[in-house]
């Protein structure tokens, strides 16, 4: 306990050293645009009331400075709905160089001085921080190099990590742009294969017999009886025989009937039973042509059906497409090529990573939506057609000059970034913005790679900044 | 028991009794009947005294009443326009009505209306409720303008936090029991207006919605909502008879919790299967939007209440009742839940009444001390020390009357008087002892009773006459308006009261008294002290008369010189009233968040609450939810209650506690500033402009208005005519507030075949989320939110897929509608009378006089600036006041100058003396203005007061030389030994010299019964010292006026007629 007491002394004792020795500095001259100035108010502790300042302006040769003209005011920052204050002094020039007024602070508080020097054509301005009750002026708006920067902002090391103050690097890094679009799972076109017979008929057995059902290559569909079917068949057989009897041209009809039941999509394997049989079948069973699963089914056993008409749809699930849509201003970014990732938060969460393979040259006109396609490997069948998927274009933009996105301020159409300059100070600084997303900003111009930007806690500096940089506010 | 056969009126050298006169033989006569109605009187004003509500300083609101709306989401200008200024115009025809103030923030509207001083507050607010209603109609649907309590800010007198220590209620639940148990419990309590709750969470319901899902299922927003507002209700079905008994028939179907929610069906999906709003959204319970937030210790958020006092109530009586009923409540809170008191107006009050008690007690003692030294005779003492409680006590009887609080500033009006108001009756004793002494030297015939009502009589009606010029001499101080008015007023009357009835009681309890107690032997004037004082005093006297024209001369340069001392004064609005809390309050630019502001709340918390000296620290960071709050999201309130002195690390004081906090919490762009919780809602309370001179600028385009500002800026600056008397000044640039604006582009939206409000709608809803509906949950209440999930809207990428459905049932992003801008803009909106205003601040130099100054400036203004037509100026500021006052003041102070010369005249009968008395006025401000000086005190209305006081002391002193050179004078004329310069000089030094005893007792009395008030530093003494500082230092100036300067300039007067008989007699002797 007593300890701590010693050691709570002792700090309040350092803290009176260090603001002494701020004080002995203060009282040295500062660089204000191209006039060097001195200022000193009495009393040392401002009070409300009349305190008096004194300002000693040299030129830059370090010679007093006549006949300038000063403008000095100390400012109350309005606060919630009562409006600023001012308190002017009236600044008379008493002796080479020197320069006095006073000014009346109507209430206790902060009272930031603002000076305005104006000689010819020249002019610099300088902030100090005042406030009633508090000892001295202290520059607020300095550079290390006394340099004075509107708005500068001076924060020490303990202050900014008790008020989360973070600073990063500005550096080159890849950006990538993510575009989230909702995405639709649907079948691959190219995957789709329709039963639709040539020839006129009615269905038999029916295998495929539900929507949804799964079928593989080379897999009975149905059987159907045909009246062409089964001429076909037996002149196939009539050819058949006669062949067999005589050699010759017959070879070649043999071939041409052949065909025909091979074009009636009844594959060699059932032409050669056919034959074998010697007999016609009145019912023939049709095979998938192609593994897949049925989508769409037009007949149930029995049904007649007419040349050409589909009978039955086929989709091999075991890749399917994910159309992303996209709107018109995001278009810009979307490249052929380049890596998506689709989501389906719904489903646990998977994730499939694919590419976009195409942009459809045309958009719907319903959605107002241009579509983008990924091709997905679906060997296990988790997606299923018309699930709605998320889909997340990145766009690789290369390397960019960037900055965290916390570190811009938007202020209005500019915006700004506070550079750490080293010794406490913080500087505002405009910048244009190129392309950002959810975390980084691209830079066009304003900053250079290797400048220490504020990233959090930047409301309370740019509040700072704010205050002291007067007029000139950003 | 009282000798009344020896006595006699007739005994009076004049036959014809003047009323003054016969009263003072009149009350000596019947001693037990004067005595009788004193103490009848004084009990009456101890029952009075009683009754006297207790306040530490007077409310200084103006009558105004607050009207709040509630529009929330919408930006400032949205409300100005949909809101405040239709309120505004409606209100501003109401009778009475002084003017009409609005300010717009963000979704919020805050209407004052202000009405003439001395209009009662209900009748104000009936007024108020009959223009609402009519003004009703133009507000947007669904709007619902509140009347804030008949209160003010400075009526916060109570605040407490709930805390949990045991970590079983959350924030939630602890402003849940905040704003549907606690509040209602205290707020039943008499007294109490309000009770207002900040910090924590309020729970709502909120359905976030995912836009993609909702976009394949095809359903609109719109839909939705209407969903929810349709899925929640109970319903009656009158009664069903069964078996001779009626049923009640209910339907139920109110929501009781987020799975009811999740159920409601927004829709059907293409096979019929219902689409409930859990397919679509993620139901929870979650905060409201917040606009304030509370802290304590630095340990983490805290929900607060605040507890806001009626009107003109008896603000120690109000939280005496809270504190018992907050102990009664603490019972019935769920376990672990404590209520921790942050901060408590009656420590304040009470340590100020005790300040003053015991300056008022100091007081009383130091001027019986006086009086004992110099009389040496306890009994005669005893009655000027009778004097003091009576008058005091009595003056609390028309003050209960007038419902006058007891405060800091009534209390010290009677603190003020005490020196003068025993001046009446020590010089009444002091002159029956000279008689009495005489008559026993003498022998005599006359009865001791004759010679003790003769003696009285003899200075009885100066005296009174003088008192009565103090209690007129203040006069001015009810000339007093609006703030200053206000806080004076009471001061004014109670020091007038008390200066009256001890007028009143010199002339009528203290001759009851003397007959009574005068008794005994009686030393006159030939004490120690009196021969040693005489001697002293005598060679000066001799000195001043000789050097007549020096002292003259001396006294004129004296007066000169200080004429730089009080120019160099400065001046301040208000001296500070130490009030025992600190109110830490740094407040930065607006448009901070409120995650950071929790964050720097909390940060500043941990800090206060580290200084050994600080035993409580209660932040809150904007607006509580009390209409008498308007503090914007950025400003911290920060209330911080230190421990008792005596636990203070060694040499601590307030100031350098203050000081020390100061440079330790240094928050970059949060202006630090300490203030006192009533100084600061005192402040606040005082809107408009601060500055000497201002330009309010009215018009109907905020842009307009702030351009205007600048041309006029510019226009006083350049031009040749204002430029030299110019010292500065300011347009207010209004930005700071800062927007995203989706600029809807109608082409682009009439190709979807959307209109205006369809956009709108979505982005209402979608990203600032909407209140469809609220549920009923026992005594509680929540409302349920619609908006879009947190991803789809939380950053400007996000804000562009926000979807709006069209006609044909597709979904268009927002950004293919619209253009997004960020833009900077005002965070709040000033309307006064109507208009939106924007203020130019004005600062003049002493070259030139305010209001020639104006005169100049506006034709500057008109020829260069060139204000738009449509648009108005209006010079404003302080020096309006100043004008105001000072042409109230050119009125009442020649006519109060009259008055006391008149008085005087009455009294002395003589023009050239009055004159040379009322000379003793410019005189003592030599020495009250060095003593300001050297106290390093400001001008300010309290030492002006101060100084007004001074007059009529001054004048008092004055009468009271006069009076003894007069009689020295007339007894030497009479006797005829009056007839060369040496006689007149003896006359001098006799009138003078030999009372120098009364002189002393009278000045020592004032100036040594204001010392306490300068030593003490308890609560309130500040403002006490101000007043008081002129006083003392100008008693002090005067007595040496009025002991060297009078003689100088009675024997130059004198002289000049002595000189003119001398001449007449010589020529008289020459004619014969």
């Amino acid at each position: 306990m007593k300890q701590s007491a010693i050691m709570k002394a002792l700090i309040v004792i350092f803290c009176f050293v260090i603001n002494a020795n701020a004080y002995a500095t203060e009282a040295e001259f500062f660089d204000v645009g191209p006039f060097k100035l001195r200022a000193l108010v009495k009393p040392e502790i401002p009070k409300v009331g009349k305190n008096q300042i004194t300002v000693w302006l040299q030129d830059s040769a370090g010679q007093p400075l006549t006949g300038a003209v000063l403008n000095v005011v100390a400012v109350m920052p309005a606060m919630g709905s009562m409006p600023a204050m001012y308190a002017p002094a009236e600044m008379s020039e008493d002796m080479g160089g020197r320069y006095e007024g006073e000014f009346e602070p109507a209430m206790g508080g902060e009272w930031p001085l603002m000076i305005e020097i104006e000689k010819g054509d020249e002019k610099g301005s300088i902030t100090f921080n005042l406030a009633t009750g508090r000892k001295g002026l202290q520059c607020a708006t300095c550079n290390r190099d006394g340099m004075y920067v509107p708005g500068t902002v001076r924060v020490d090391t303990a202050r900014r990590q008790l008020i989360g103050v973070t600073t990063a690097a500005v550096k080159q890094r890849k950006l990538r742009i993510t575009t989230r679009a909702a995405g639709i799972v649907t079948y691959d076109e190219t995957r789709l294969h329709d039963v639709s017979l040539k020839f006129d008929g009615w269905i038999g057995e029916l295998y495929a017999d539900a929507l949804g059902k799964s079928v593989k290559k080379g897999k009975p569909l149905f059987t159907v009886y045909s009246p062409e079917l089964l001429a076909a068949q037996e002149e196939y057989l009539e050819t058949l025989r006669r062949v067999s009897n005589k050699a010759g041209h017959s070879k070649q009809r043999l071939a041409a009937a052949k065909r025909r039941l091979s074009l009636w999509d009844l594959s060699d394997v059932q032409i050669e039973a056919l034959g074998r049989r010697g007999k016609a079948q009145e019912y023939v069973t049709i095979l998938a042509a192609t593994s897949g699963v049925v989508i769409d089914k037009q007949i149930v056993a029995g049904s007649a059906f007419r040349m050409g008409q589909q009978v039955l749809r086929l989709a091999d699930l075991s890749q399917i497409w994910v159309e992303a849509q996209l709107y018109d201003y995001e278009l810009p970014l979307i490249k052929l090529g380049m890596p998506a990732k689709v989501l389906l938060p719904e489903l646990q969460g998977r994730e499939y990573l694919g590419k976009v393979d195409f942009i459809y040259p045309y958009m719907e006109s319903d959605t107002r939506t241009t579509r983008a396609r990924i091709t997905i490997d679906n060997s296990d069948g988790f997606l299923r057609p018309a699930m709605y998927a998320e889909v997340k274009l990145k766009a690789k933009l290369g390397k960019r000059l960037v900055v965290p996105e916390s570190a811009v301020l938007y202020s209005g159409r500019s915006r700004v970034v506070f550079i750490d300059s080293g010794d406490g100070r913080l500087v505002p600084r405009k910048i244009k913005t190129g392309q950002r997303n959810r975390k980084w900003i691209e830079v066009l111009e304003g900053i250079e790679e290797g400048d220490i930007v504020v990233t959090s806690g930047n409301f309370l500096i740019a509040a700072e900044s704010r205050l002291k940089a007067g007029i000139e506010s950003w | 028991m009282v000798k009344r056969t020896d006595s006699s009126p007739g005994s009076n050298p004049t036959p014809t009794l003047r009323p003054i006169e016969w009263l003072i033989a009149y009350c000596a006569r019947h001693t037990l009947l004067t005595l009788l109605i004193v103490i009848a009187a004084s009990f009456w004003g101890y029952k009075s005294l009683q009754n006297t509500p207790l306040d530490a300083i007077p409310d200084l609101s103006d009558v105004q009443v607050i009207i709040q709306t509630d529009w929330p989401g919408r930006s400032p200008d949205l409300v100005e326009d949909q809101i405040t200024y239709p309120l505004t115009t409606t209100l501003l025809a109401a009778p009475n009505v002084k003017s009409v103030r609005g300010q717009s923030f963000m979704g919020l509207s805050f209407v004052y209306v202000i009405f003439e001083d001395e209009t009662d507050i209900y009748w104000a607010r009936s007024r108020v409720l009959e223009y609402l209603n009519s003004a009703l109609d133009s507000l947007p649907s669904g709007v619902r303008p509140t009347l804030g309590p008949d209160a003010t800010g400075v009526g916060w007198v109570y605040q407490y936090a709930l805390v949990d220590k045991s970590g079983n209620h959350n924030l939630a639940e602890l402003r849940t029991l905040q704003d549907y148990k606690l509040r209602y419990w205290l707020e039943s309590v008499a007294g109490v207006a309000e009770v207002a709750s900040v910090g924590g969470f309020v729970k709502e319901y909120q359905i976030q919605v995912d836009p993609n899902k909702l976009a394949s299922v095809g359903i609109p927003l719109k839909k939705v909502a209407e969903a929810v507002r349709r899925s929640n209700g109970d319903v009656g079905g009158r009664v069903l008879e069964i078996a001779g008994h009626e049923q009640f028939v209910r339907g139920r179907g109110y929501i009781q919790d987020s799975r009811d929610l999740e159920k409601v069906a927004i829709g059907l999906g293409k096979n019929g299967s219902p689409i409930q709003l859990g397919d679509v959204a993620v139901v929870s319970l979650g905060p409201t939007m917040r606009r304030g937030l509370a802290e304590l210790d630095g340990e983490g958020e805290a929900v607060g209440g605040i507890v806001v006092m009626r009107y003109g109530e008896d603000a120690l009586g109000v939280i005496e009742r809270v504190k018992e009923r907050l102990v009664e409540a603490q019972a019935s809170l769920p376990d672990g839940v404590e209520i921790v008191t942050v901060y408590d107006r009656s420590d304040l009050i009470k340590r100020a009444i005790n300040t003053l008690k015991q300056t008022l007690t100091e007081e009383m003692i130091v001027v019986s001390l006086i009086i004992m030294i110099f009389l040496l005779h306890f009994r005669s003492a005893l009655i000027a020390i009778l004097t003091l409680p009576v008058a005091i006590l009595l003056s609390f009887i028309p003050m209960s009357g007038q419902n006058l609080t007891a405060n800091i500033m009534s209390l010290g009006g009677i603190a003020v008087a005490i020196g003068a108001m025993v001046d009446a009756s020590i010089v009444m004793i002091e002159n029956t002892h000279k008689r009495l002494e005489a008559w026993a030297k003498t022998g005599g015939q006359e009865g001791r009773h004759a010679v003790v009502v003769g003696a009285m009589q003899e200075v009885g009606p100066s005296l009174f006459f003088s008192l009565l010029i103090i209690t007129v001499s203040f006069m001015p101080v009810f000339a007093l308006e609006g703030t200053e008015g206000r806080m004076f007023q009471p001061l004014a009357y109670s020091k007038t009261y008390s200066m009256g009835f001890a007028a009143l009681l010199a002339i009528t309890f203290t001759p009851a008294l003397a007959v009574l107690l005068i008794r005994g032997k009686i030393r006159g004037d030939k004490s120690f002290l009196n021969r040693w004082l005489v001697a002293t005093y005598l060679p000066i006297v001799r000195l001043a008369v000789k050097l007549r024209w020096w002292v003259v001369g001396g006294a004129i340069t004296a007066l000169v010189a200080t004429a730089p001392v009080f120019m160099n004064l400065g001046s301040e609005f208000m001296p500070p009233l130490n009030e025992g809390h600190i109110l830490y309050m740094p407040a930065a630019p607006p448009g901070m968040s409120i995650t950071e502001a929790g964050k720097v709340l909390h940060a500043m918390g941990k800090e206060l609450k580290a200084f050994p000296e600080v035993e409580r620290v209660f932040g809150k960071m904007g607006r509580s939810t009390s209409p008498t709050d308007p503090a914007p999201l950025s400003m911290a309130e920060t209330v911080i209650t230190l421990k008792p002195k005596d636990e203070w690390r060694e040499g601590v004081t307030r100031e350098s506690l203050i000081a020390e906090m100061d440079a330790q919490l240094r928050y970059p762009g949060m202006p630090n500033m300490w203030w006192m919780p009533i100084q600061t809602r005192t402040e606040m309370l005082a809107t408009g402009i601060r500055s000497t001179l201002g330009i309010k600028i009215f018009g109907d385009d905020l842009d307009g208005v702030e351009a205007a500002g600048i041309r006029i800026e510019q226009a006083l600056k350049d031009d040749q005519r204002t430029a030299p008397f110019t010292r500065s000044v300011f347009a207010e640039r209004i930005s700071g507030g800062y927007f995203l604006d989706f600029d809807i582009d109608r082409d682009k939206i009439a190709r979807y075949g959307l209109t205006i409000a369809d956009v709108e709608e979505v982005i209402m809803v979608a990203v600032g989320g909407m209140t469809i509906s609220e549920t009923v949950e026992g005594r509680e209440r929540y409302a349920i939110n619609l908006r879009y999930a947190r991803d789809f809207r939380d950053d400007p990428e996000a804000l562009k897929r926000v979807l709006v459905p069209t006609a044909t049932g597709s979904q268009i992003p927002l950004a293919q509608l619209a253009e997004l801008n960020f833009r900077t803009g005002p965070p709040m909106l000033r309307n006064e009378n109507g208009q939106l205003v924007g203020y130019v601040f004005v600062d003049v130099n002493d070259k030139i006089g305010i209001a020639d100054y104006v005169a100049v400036a506006r034709q500057v203004v008109s020829e260069q600036a060139g204000v738009p037509p449509g648009y108005r100026l209006d010079w404003a500021g302080q020096f309006k006041y100043f004008e105001r006052a000072k042409e109230k003041l050119q009125m009442v102070v020649p006519l109060t100058l009259f008055i006391i010369f008149c008085m005087l005249y009455i009294n002395r009968k003589s023009v050239v003396e009055s004159l040379i008395i009322l000379l003793a006025v410019p005189f003592s401000l030599i020495g009250a203005i060095w003593l300001l000086a050297w106290l390093d005190y400001n001008l300010s209305v309290a030492v002006w007061v101060g100084m007004i006081a001074l007059a009529g002391v001054d004048a008092a002193m004055g009468v009271l030389m006069m009076l003894y050179l007069g009689m020295a004078y007339r007894q030497r004329q009479a006797e005829g030994r009056l007839n060369s310069q040496q006689d007149l000089v003896d006359v001098i030094c006799e009138g003078a010299g030999r009372r120098i005893r009364p002189m002393l007792m009278t000045g020592l009395v004032l100036l040594l019964g204001l010392i306490p008030i300068l030593w003490s530093d308890g609560t309130g003494a500040d403002v006490m010292k101000r007043i008081a500082a002129p006083m003392v230092g100008g008693v002090a100036s005067v007595m040496i006026t009025v002991l060297v300067l009078f003689p100088a300039i009675f024997a130059i007067w004198k002289g000049s007629q002595l000189h003119e008989s001398n001449v007449r007699l010589k020529s008289e002797k020459i004619e014969t």
